[in-house]
């Protein structure tokens, strides 16, 4: 039976001129009770504004068509009679729970009102209620938990709270609106498996937004495909993963797999050369600490990896390892407090200290950069061209002429078209930028190229461009690159060699073939049992 | 924790010492002979040398401060400075009686006038604040905002004045005696008298504080509306009055306590005008009487008690942020 169904939605947002800016314009959708089905989109696409404006969590979006729960009209709905069903028979799970708790709320607290709001009961029921919540939720036996203030629990904590609180009234429907895009890699896998253990206890269905296919293949029963405000595919999610019917949807399948593991094992590396020559990136024995108050604290220690010209070596672990610490040692834009960090056999200074060490021109050269984020590294007031040649600094050898001519050939290398190098960045689309970001960093020719979570601010399929093009600049220019990563997915598709870091400092090193088909360390093993799957369900 | 409450105790030290060193060269400067309020009108130069010597005015500032501070004036023979437990503020040269005394005197009518005060507008500034948050550009913000601009503009004699002429002057014409023209009734001795002599004086206050408050609370409301957090609790199908009045201010209310506990501050150290104006028999009159007749040690006691209110009310509203929680 038909739980909840949207047919023909349409959402406009008033402007200031008094006109209506269209942000969905034909969705529909149906769930039965106790199944699943996952929205997938890409960021834009309508798939968020969709299920919240039909449920009237929108403010002043005006919203066409219909929305029925459970028999009753959505659109329209006196708002007393829709918050009897918002919180109780319909519960939500946002994105980033960092900013969906209330911050000065104790989490106890914020699951006890939810359960308050929709049925009377003493003290002591409620704090029982909570007691049984957490449980349901993973997070029992710690009583200091529901006395906590969100800001000191963990991403994945807070997310199992937000669950709780959608749970709180047993909803038929659970509204999950990118759950675990803002968790680490292994913290995801637990949260999806959440999921599945609180609709197969309480029979409960689930509406799934996801910008990730994978994701969503791992959970869903069905799966519909939102672009620019319309539906362009829906179906079975087996069957619309395997053979996807729509040209985008193959664009988001291709996506996906890029961040999944490859069902038959990761191919034996394919590096040209590797251990014959010199390597252009030595690292040994690196130690970096942080102040903290009046002590340092560790961030890496013993870190070693060599980096050849020509291959790619991913460096992975979750967020607070200390990759980007590492990243910028090895561009020399830190200091390491100990070890030996050499660039081209030229050996960086070190120093327990903070600020940019002095390199020469020659050894800036040799090394640069591509940030995460290509809509904050890149200065908006430059065009293309002149962004592209701020590195001219460290060539003082070269004149106009050479300059010029070196920014048209990496913007070719890069595949960036010549027609956008007047250009500024707020004209170019997010992956022009980050080509715009590598064209940067190519042009005084480096040896070394590293590139910081290069991916992860871009879309999915845009994603896929930029790896194929890192991909190619390894094998045409012999460029040695260290990718920092989060995704063992993209390791598993581009790289040669994957460093692992875990809390604890490296796990381990070495080829990707190697690590990810006999992994030595628990650690590693715990990440790779967290990447999802296209071909199955989450494990366990 | 600790740390924090050490450091802000060491500020609050240093704060007060400052303030004692600034009050004190100052009232030096500005009233050179303190003997001739002491002595009688037709007291004899000797008359007055000699007073000179007794309070050690003849002394050097640093002398005189340190007898200040520490020793206290030698008029019964026992030390009673500012550090000794429990801290004397001196002398008043005019009354002849111990500053403690004059100001605690004082203190309850300027305390019912400010927390009275403090508590109404906050009521009211919130209220109209969250409301006006709700609409942003409604009917209701609209007319907040004009009305605190206009209070604001209006210096608080003139709405003083006002309240008086027409809620004491006109009703009593008319023979309606709702409100006293001024005048302080001690709570103690008729809890009745004592509102009933503080509405005009309050409604004065109110209405002059209220209007950069209200805008202050609306424009933190508005600033956290847009937080997914409100998003959520709507989400848990409360109504909008718990959304609003409970998540929605929760979230905004750092700003707001800092600020209230900043104005509160400087009320509790005497609200001169509008004391003058109800002749109502506070700290800020004491001041005013002090400040004009030169007497030194008043002057710099009423300061002191002004200033140890302020940085113990801004201490506290820190600790309470801190204590709440978030970041």
């Amino acid at each position: 039976m038909t739980l909840f169904e949207l047919s023909h939605l349409s959402v406009e947002f008033p402007a200031a001129d008094g006109t209506t800016v269209p942000a969905v314009s034909d969705v529909s959708l149906a769930v039965d009770a106790g199944r699943t089905v996952a929205v997938v989109g890409e960021s834009g696409s309508g798939k968020t504004v969709s299920l919240l404006a039909a449920t009237g969590l929108l403010d002043g979006a005006v919203v066409g068509g219909s929305a029925r729960f459970d028999g009753v009209e959505l659109n329209g709905l006196e708002p007393r009679r829709r918050r009897a069903l918002l919180g109780a028979r319909i519960g939500f799970v946002f994105q980033d729970p960092a900013s969906n708790l209330h911050p000065f709320k104790r989490v106890g607290a914020q699951i006890a009102e939810a359960v308050r709001v929709h049925r009377r009961g003493s003290r002591a029921e409620v704090a029982a209620r909570v007691a049984s919540l957490l449980a349901d939720v993973g997070l029992d036996g710690e009583a200091r938990i529901a006395r906590a203030y969100p800001a000191e629990l963990s991403g994945g904590q807070r997310q199992r709270i937000m669950i709780a609180i959608a749970i709180a009234n047993d909803p038929a429907l659970i509204i999950a609106d990118e759950p675990t895009t803002a968790l680490d890699a292994s913290v995801q896998a637990s949260v999806l498996r959440l999921f599945r253990r609180i609709q197969e206890s309480h029979g409960t269905a689930i509406v799934l937004v996801s910008h990730d296919l994978g994701v969503a293949g791992a959970l869903a029963d069905d799966i519909v495909v939102v672009r620019d405000g319309r539906v362009v595919e829906s179906g079975e999610a087996r069957g619309l993963v395997s053979a996807p019917g729509d040209p985008y949807t193959r664009e988001l399948v291709l996506a996906a797999q890029l961040h999944a593991l490859p069902a038959g094992g990761v191919a034996p590396s394919h590096r040209r050369r590797g251990d014959d020559g010199a390597p252009v990136l030595r690292v040994s024995g690196l130690a970096k600490s942080y102040r903290a108050g009046r002590r340092r604290r560790p961030v890496v220690d013993g870190i070693g990896f060599d980096v050849a010209a020509g291959s790619i070596t991913a460096l992975v672990g979750e967020s607070g390892a200390g990759k980007s610490t590492v990243g910028r040692i090895a561009a020399g834009l830190q200091y390491a407090d100990a070890g030996v960090v050499e660039i081209a056999g030229v050996r960086l200074p070190t120093a327990v200290a903070d600020g940019v060490p002095p390199l020469s021109p020659q050894l800036r050269a040799e090394v640069q950069l591509v940030f995460q984020d290509p809509y904050t590294s890149l200065n908006p007031r430059k065009t293309v061209a002149e962004t592209i040649a701020t590195a001219r600094a460290v060539r003082p050898e070269w004149g106009h002429a050479t300059v010029r001519s070196r920014v048209r050939e990496v913007a070719a290398q890069a595949r960036l078209d010549p027609g956008l190098l007047d250009r500024r960045p707020h004209e170019l689309s997010g992956g022009q930028r980050q080509r715009t970001a590598i064209a940067r960093a190519l042009f005084p020719r480096p040896r070394l190229l590293v590139a910081d979570e290069a991916l992860s601010a871009l879309d999915v399929t845009t994603q896929r461009q930029v790896i194929l093009l890192l991909e190619e600049l390894r094998d045409t220019q012999d460029l040695a690159i260290l990718l920092i990563t989060h995704d063992l997915g993209v390791v598993a598709t581009v790289a040669d060699a994957v460093v692992v870091l875990g809390p604890e400092g490296q796990e381990e090193a070495g080829e990707v073939d190697r690590v990810f088909g006999s992994p030595r360390s628990a650690y590693t093993r715990l990440l790779l049992d967290a990447v999802p799957r296209l071909d199955g369900r989450v494990a366990g | 924790m600790t740390r924090l409450v050490l450091g802000r105790l060491l500020r609050v030290v240093i704060t007060l010492t400052a303030v004692v060193l600034i009050t004190f060269l100052l009232t030096t400067v500005a009233y050179n002979d303190p003997a001739r309020l002491i002595a009688p009108d037709n007291a004899t130069e000797e008359t007055l040398a000699s007073i000179r010597a007794t309070f050690g005015l003849d002394q050097p500032w640093w002398v005189q401060l340190w007898r200040y501070a520490v020793v206290g004036p030698p008029i019964q023979g026992v030390a009673t400075g500012l550090l000794n437990v429990p801290p004397s503020l001196g002398y008043s040269y005019v009354s002849q009686r111990p500053v403690t005394d004059l100001i605690l005197e004082k203190l309850p009518a300027t305390a019912s006038l400010a927390l009275g005060a403090f508590v109404l507008w906050m009521l009211v500034a919130v209220v109209l604040g969250v409301l006006a948050a709700r609409r942003p550009g409604g009917p209701l913000d609209r007319i907040t905002s004009v009305i605190a601009y206009t209070t604001l503009s209006v210096p608080v004699f003139v709405v003083a004045v006002l309240l008086i002429f027409v809620l004491y002057f006109q009703l009593s014409l008319a023979g309606i005696h709702l409100f006293p023209s001024g005048g302080y009734v001690p709570f103690s001795e008729s809890p009745g008298e004592w509102a009933r002599h503080l509405i005009l004086p309050w409604t004065a206050l109110v209405l002059v504080q209220f209007g950069p408050f209200q805008r202050i609370v609306r424009s933190s409301v508005l600033e956290v509306t847009g937080k997914d957090y409100i998003r959520t609790a709507t989400a848990k199908g409360l109504g909008p009055g718990r959304v609003y009045f409970d998540h929605a201010l929760s979230g905004a209310a750092n700003p707001i306590l800092t600020l209230g506990g900043i104005e509160l501050a400087s009320l509790m150290g005497g609200a001169i005008v509008t004391e003058q104006i109800f002749g109502i028999d506070g700290i800020g009159r004491l001041a005013v009487r002090a400040a004009s007749t030169g007497d030194a040690p008043v002057v710099i006691g009423v300061t002191l008690v002004g200033a140890v209110f302020f940085v113990l009310i801004t201490t506290l509203v820190d600790l309470v942020t801190h204590a709440r929680g978030g970041r």
